[in-house]
């Protein structure tokens, strides 16, 4: 009851006009910066930070969270409508989003993304507003062993799971582990794979890498395999009223987004796995128990809304350690974390009790945040699915501008611009010869936070690899990676052996 | 992603796919020598800097050569016309110390739509002058990002 009555408060101290104004600003803003390839809600989130240093804090920080929320939302249509994914968790809904919008639904993939990311949003929310302070310490459980384990499993069903061939699933995953060692890697501070260059020091940046393996190998593509809009009918299926949802596919989004929010929230709250693992695991999750498991990837809105609901559920979890221990739980949160120390605060065990006020503004401006997101993101899919009427003559040259123009913002660098073509013409031939891109980046992202949690791991343990099997959730995680593994090989034994047995009875 | 295209004849598919599992082949064994000569395998009880990509790079390599053992010599059918916006981009790219980012780009979407897609010159200026201005207006003066500014202004002015 306590936490409804402060859940109220909340609520009265956010629902002002000023506030909710605030709230519709930030969300429209954050479409608009998710939404722009190459940017994410870190930059976002960086930019607005010095304007509300004007306002009062609670506004300011209104206004930020639901900028987060629209970035959340905007990441994904790029995904959808061009394959170029925003950011990292952006990477698992275009495995489903971009098919779509081939088949002329991608009116439909934008919104299930939508309705989704509420959905998964909420339960994030819902999670954060009666389990916070629980959720951190469950978080805080999670030592490098157990988060080493968890890396490890989704590095381990990456490769099965995406893809037709398993074994070249494999390969792209070891390929985007090797591309993640060059630099200085923060578990060891020895340069590697620099090939004495000083901008190969920081290792690659990965958003040029996504940007020209999906973005750019797109537009090769693209050349010889146009789509006309025109001639495939596309116009008439995109549609306002042929993009919106029937009430089986919301039948069919339902389950996958509640079951992802719950997901995306518990590894959103682990410091570093953030949104990408939670997104990830959420489509493997679905892939595995949803109905039409196996149909994922070649353009089902259930994984786009598994893909959906997990990252934005997982964006509601980073909070939980922010605000109960003083911990950001990802590199938005941590933004976030130097504007409550600039407005005074002190994020920890102690600002429920010393910051109600804010407090509970800000959890209950989450709520606000996310209504006003999931408003602006429906009001602008008309307009969006026109994107996909425009023909592959313009489509082509544009696309192409806006990988340069993506990548080079990032860390201003002609480097990157260079980096993302050459990305873009491998991922083509690798993708020409049924490579999978999707778990190379995966990996990619997933590498530097596991090669230091085994340091540091093998490190407090003093080399004894048995610390993974003396903690029950590293020794549970590592018992569902054997079974992962081998789970096939026994599926393939038991088969053959029966259709031995079926044979011999035949005869 | 999604990339299928119609099956080219089945020398060319061997071509494709024996050369991309070779080059990743290549690849693997190059990062799994340095890691075991160069970064060091294992060091203070735990995996040293070498670790991973020895481990990954032996991993690639085994699976391409299992993969090449496999001969299953599957690929879509690519051309030199799929390089051709690489090739096209790369040489705009090259353009930009002189003319700079934005003019260098809008002059790639002009020049692309009225040469490679022989579309009229008026369409090409306008969609491309119109990208141009809206990387210009987004990128350029509200997110400030500091584009390349090319000598041919720096002669303008």
């Amino acid at each position: 009851m306590d936490i409804l009555q402060s859940l109220l408060q909340g609520f009265a101290t956010s629902l002002t006009f000023s506030n909710i104004l605030a709230a519709l600003v930030g969300a429209g803003l954050g479409i608009i910066v998710g939404a722009i390839p190459g940017l994410g809600s870190v930059t976002g989130i960086a930019l607005l930070l010095p304007l509300t240093f004007q306002m009062d804090p609670i506004t300011g920080i209104i206004m930020l969270g639901a900028l987060y929320y629209g970035c959340m939302y905007g990441g994904s249509y790029s995904a959808i409508l061009l394959n170029i994914p925003g950011d990292a968790p952006a990477v698992v809904t275009s495995l489903d989003g971009y098919p779509l919008s081939q088949q002329g639904r991608g009116g439909k993939a934008l919104f299930t993304a939508n309705i989704s990311s509420f959905i998964g949003g909420t339960v994030g929310i819902i999670m954060l507003t009666f389990m916070g302070p629980i959720l951190a310490y469950v978080g805080l459980m999670f030592g490098p062993a157990e988060v080493a384990a968890l890396i490890l499993l989704a590095l381990c069903s990456i490769g099965w799971l995406l893809g037709d061939n398993p074994v070249k699933g494999l390969i792209s995953t070891f390929i985007g582990v090797m591309l993640a060692t060059i630099g200085i890697g923060t578990a060891f501070g020895q340069p590697r794979f620099t090939f004495d260059s000083m901008y190969l020091l920081n290792g690659i940046s990965f958003i040029p890498l996504v940007i020209g393996m999906f973005g750019f190998s797109q537009v090769l593509v693209m050349m010889v395999n146009r789509i006309d809009p025109a001639a495939q009918g596309l116009s008439s299926r995109l549609g306002l009223k042929a993009s919106l949802l029937n009430r089986k596919e919301i039948r069919s989004i339902i389950p996958a987004s509640l079951r992802s929010g719950v997901i995306g929230n518990l590894v959103g709250i682990l410091p570093g796995a953030g949104a990408t693992t939670g997104s990830f695991l959420s489509y493997v999750l679905q892939k595995k128990v949803g109905r039409n498991g196996s149909e994922l990837g070649k353009g089902r809105i259930e994984g786009v809304a598994a893909s959906e609901a997990g990252n934005n559920a997982a964006a509601a979890g980073s909070f939980a350690p922010l605000l109960s221990l003083g911990i950001p739980g990802s590199g938005t949160a941590a933004v976030l974390l130097g504007g409550l120390m600039m407005w005074g605060l002190q994020p920890g065990p102690l600002l429920f009790q010393t910051n109600p006020d804010f407090v509970w503004g800000l959890i209950s401006s989450m709520y606000l945040g996310n209504v006003m997101a999931v408003l602006a993101a429906l009001a602008i899919i008309p307009f969006l699915v026109k994107l996909l009427l425009i023909p592959a003559s313009i489509m082509i040259p544009v696309i192409a501008v806006v990988c340069v123009v993506g990548s080079y913002s990032v860390n201003n660098s002609m480097f990157d611009v260079w980096f993302m073509l050459g990305a873009g013409v491998v991922a083509f031939f690798m993708t020409a010869a049924h490579y999978p891109i999707a778990p190379l980046l995966l990996a990619f992202v997933l590498t530097p936070r596991l090669e230091t949690s085994l340091r540091q791991a093998l490190d407090i343990s003093r080399g004894d690899p048995m610390i993974f099997l003396r903690s029950p959730i590293a020794a549970t995680l590592l018992t569902l990676i054997l079974l992962f593994v081998l789970f096939p090989l026994v599926k393939k034994l038991f088969v053959a052996a029966r259709q031995r047995r079926r044979r011999a009875t035949a005869e | 992603m999604s990339n299928v295209n119609k099956p080219s004849d089945l020398g060319r598919q061997f071509w494709i796919s024996s050369l991309v599992t070779l080059s990743l082949i290549a690849m693997g064994l190059a990062w799994a020598g340095f890691g075991w000569l160069k970064y060091g395998v294992w060091m203070h009880n735990g995996p040293g800097a070498g670790f991973f990509p020895l481990v990954m790079g032996l991993g690639a390599a085994l699976l391409g050569g299992y993969e090449l053992l496999r001969r299953r010599w599957i690929a879509d059918q690519v051309g030199l016309r799929n390089l051709w916006p690489a090739v096209a981009m790369g040489i705009a790219i090259a353009t930009i110390p002189l003319f700079g980012m934005v003019l260098a780009m809008t002059l790639f979407i002009v020049m692309w739509m009225a040469l490679v897609e022989h579309q009229s010159w008026l369409k090409s200026i306008l969609i491309g002058g119109g990208a141009g201005g809206v990387i210009y207006l987004l990128f350029g003066m509200w997110l400030m990002v500091a584009f390349p500014q090319g000598a041919l202004i720096g002669w303008l002015s």
